[in-house]
């Protein structure tokens, strides 16, 4: 797995919604398997007791719901699925935020001069 | 990885967390605290499996933190409504106002006796106005033979004032009618999205946090929070 420098914890905290959305997307997921594909594809920095708020976040919110599977290990575990709700708001929340990083990108992509730039 | 096999004393620990957390989920609808407890449970066991009971016990973090992220979760940001504080409020009151108004019967008491030791005779006082019924006391020979009124029970500010009181410290006003039960909470606020994102983006706050910018990406209209068929999704109480 490569090794990702730690992220900012309020751009995480920003995305996060729409990571889980998307990772629910792909595959209905319980709430510690969602803590390890998070941490599978490099945000190792992100603990469970942000992702699991978050999920109860999400399902108020009626954009994911959740159903009670048993489980060999323990007690059912609770997986959680996008609504039609949730597919909306995941897709409507992919646009806005390609839209962000394009702006931010386009001016962070742009060439710094030596001195800035005097005004008036 | 095989799954690490836990003891009785990895359970323990588990259920103590969760206990713990349960302990502050007080204000959440009850269906949504067993529901949350279940679910921490079944978590912290299947990451204790994982990655060991210790690891999956920091991982987590502190009870505080994670009850205050459910209990944002349920009511959003900001201050939201405490039974518990409410009920404090509501006990301790009557307690510490017997117990001052008891020392004021006394003090009227020794102040008798202390300008007359040998006093005898009824004396009264008409109490602290407002909060307290007028004193009777009854003196033979400098020693009490009676002592009644006093008391708050009959003063109505002192009962409009701890049920306000009880309401204001609680922050019980959403959880009364009308509409208690169909008001939307805080969070659902996110729902919305602003007419001009821009004018949003203009103010200080959203300027200076990114998240609040990236956090809109999740934004719904209005009128897409419904399902396929149209229904609104069902709608929770506010107050637990």
């Amino acid at each position: 797995m490569p090794r990702v420098p730690p992220h900012d914890p309020q751009l995480l905290k920003g995305a996060l919604s729409l990571l889980l959305l998307h990772l629910l997307a792909e595959r209905e997921s319980y709430g510690y398997e969602l803590v390890q594909r998070l941490h599978a594809i490099g945000l190792n920095d992100v603990l469970e007791g942000t992702v699991y708020p978050a999920l109860a976040r999400v399902e108020r919110e009626g954009r994911v719901s959740a159903r009670l599977v048993a489980s060999n290990s323990g007690p059912a575990r609770k997986y959680y699925r996008p609504t039609a709700t949730g597919y909306a708001a995941l897709a409507e929340g992919s646009a806005n935020w390609a839209s962000f990083v394009d702006t931010v990108g386009a001016v962070l992509r742009r060439p710094i001069p030596a001195e800035p730039l005097e005004g008036g | 990885m095989a799954p690490r096999k836990l003891i009785w004393l990895d359970r323990l620990r588990v259920e103590r967390a969760v206990w713990s957390l349960d302990q502050q989920l007080d204000d959440l609808p009850r269906a949504t605290r067993l529901s949350t407890r279940r679910e921490v449970r079944e978590n912290l066991l299947a990451a204790a499996h994982d990655i060991g009971t210790t690891a999956a016990l920091r991982r987590i973090g502190s009870s505080r933190q994670l009850a205050d992220g459910y209990l944002t979760a349920e009511f959003g940001s900001g201050p939201r409504h405490s039974w518990m504080a409410a009920a404090y409020f509501a006990g301790l009151v009557p307690l510490v106002l017997t117990a001052a108004l008891t020392e004021t019967q006394n003090a009227f008491r020794d102040r008798v006796v202390a300008e007359n030791a040998t006093a005898t005779g009824t004396y009264t006082w008409d109490g602290i106005s407002h909060l307290q019924r007028s004193v009777a006391l009854t003196l033979e020979g400098g020693s009490t033979t009676s002592l009644t009124g006093g008391d708050w029970v009959s003063q109505p500010l002192v009962w409009i004032l701890w049920i306000v009181g009880t309401i204001v410290v609680g922050r019980l006003w959403p959880c009364f009618p009308p509409g208690a039960s169909d008001t939307p909470a805080r969070s659902r606020r996110t729902d919305y999205r602003p007419a001009d994102p821009s004018r949003r983006i203009s103010r200080p706050r959203a300027a200076t946090n990114a998240a609040m910018v990236v956090s809109w990406g999740l934004a719904v209209p209005r009128r897409a929070a419904r399902t396929v068929d149209g229904a609104r999704p069902a709608r929770r109480a506010r107050c637990g």
